[in-house]
């Protein structure tokens, strides 16, 4: 499997300061913006499968591409780092489907991260 | 360059809604009144109706791409409206071609509070101690 290019397995799920300084830079807006998060990720989630699924590399990078921009500014590190990965995979247009696994769990992990913060908030 | 006090009127243009919380949520920490726009016709649509002296908008959108919203303000309003990208994209080509397009400063997600007071200052506004 060639997906390990790029080690965003080794960079963490959430950063809680990257949470926090945004929570303060944004006047305690934090929850109101993971609430647009997660749906927002699981239909880019199922969008980026579809895309997979299609072999339609220019909507898997516009999709992944956003996908990056949300997660990154949350804190959501590895996922950020994965959807960098992917654009560049869609730019090469090939070897697609080894990556609906890792974005699955990657969101699924994210997301999970997410509601554990929130809950010890 | 003279400085541009607060209040303003700030348009937030971006096909996703997290990147309009979070410029939309500091930009109302600083002082500003904002609105949001999730695509360029709809950006467009409102600056008909309500003229902000800010926008920031994003490049790679469905439809009307952060480019050809720009280069329509320009045709229709001049430089009255100051226009930053709002963007992941940061290569210096791109940088370049954002300029001619029109726009006045580029922003680079993910952004933070500091960074966008910089950027604003950097065109003349100025945000104080905000």
């Amino acid at each position: 499997m060639d997906n390990d290019t790029g080690g965003w397995q080794a960079l963490s799920v959430f950063l809680p300061s990257v949470y926090s300084d945004l929570d303060e830079d944004t006047g305690g807006g934090c929850v109101e913006i993971v609430a647009a998060f997660l749906p927002s990720a699981r239909a880019r989630c199922e969008a980026i499968v579809a895309a997979i699924a299609a072999g339609d590399a220019p909507e898997l990078k516009r999709q992944a591409h956003a996908l990056k921009g949300s997660s990154r500014v949350l804190g959501l590190e590895r996922l950020a780092a994965l959807c960098e990965r992917l654009e560049v995979a869609a730019a090469e247009g090939h070897g697609l489907a080894v990556w609906r696994q890792p974005v699955e769990a990657e969101v699924a992990a994210a997301i999970a991260a997410l509601e554990n913060h929130l809950g010890q908030g | 360059m003279m400085a541009i006090a607060l209040p303003m009127d700030a348009l937030v243009v971006d096909d996703e809604r997290v990147n309009r919380l979070v410029a939309g949520k500091m930009l109302a920490k600083l002082g500003f009144t904002v609105a949001e726009a999730e695509g360029g016709a709809a950006a467009l649509d409102l600056l008909d109706k309500r003229r902000v002296s800010l926008v920031l908008l994003d490049i790679s959108m469905p439809g009307l791409s952060g480019e050809d919203v720009c280069r329509a303000i320009r045709e229709r309003w001049g430089r009255e409206i100051k226009v930053v990208a709002y963007t992941a994209h940061s290569m210096p080509d791109e940088k370049k071609r954002f300029q001619e397009c029109g726009f006045d400063n580029l922003l680079v997600k993910p952004i933070n509070i500091g960074r966008l007071v910089a950027a604003l200052a950097e065109i003349g506004i100025d945000c104080g101690s905000a």
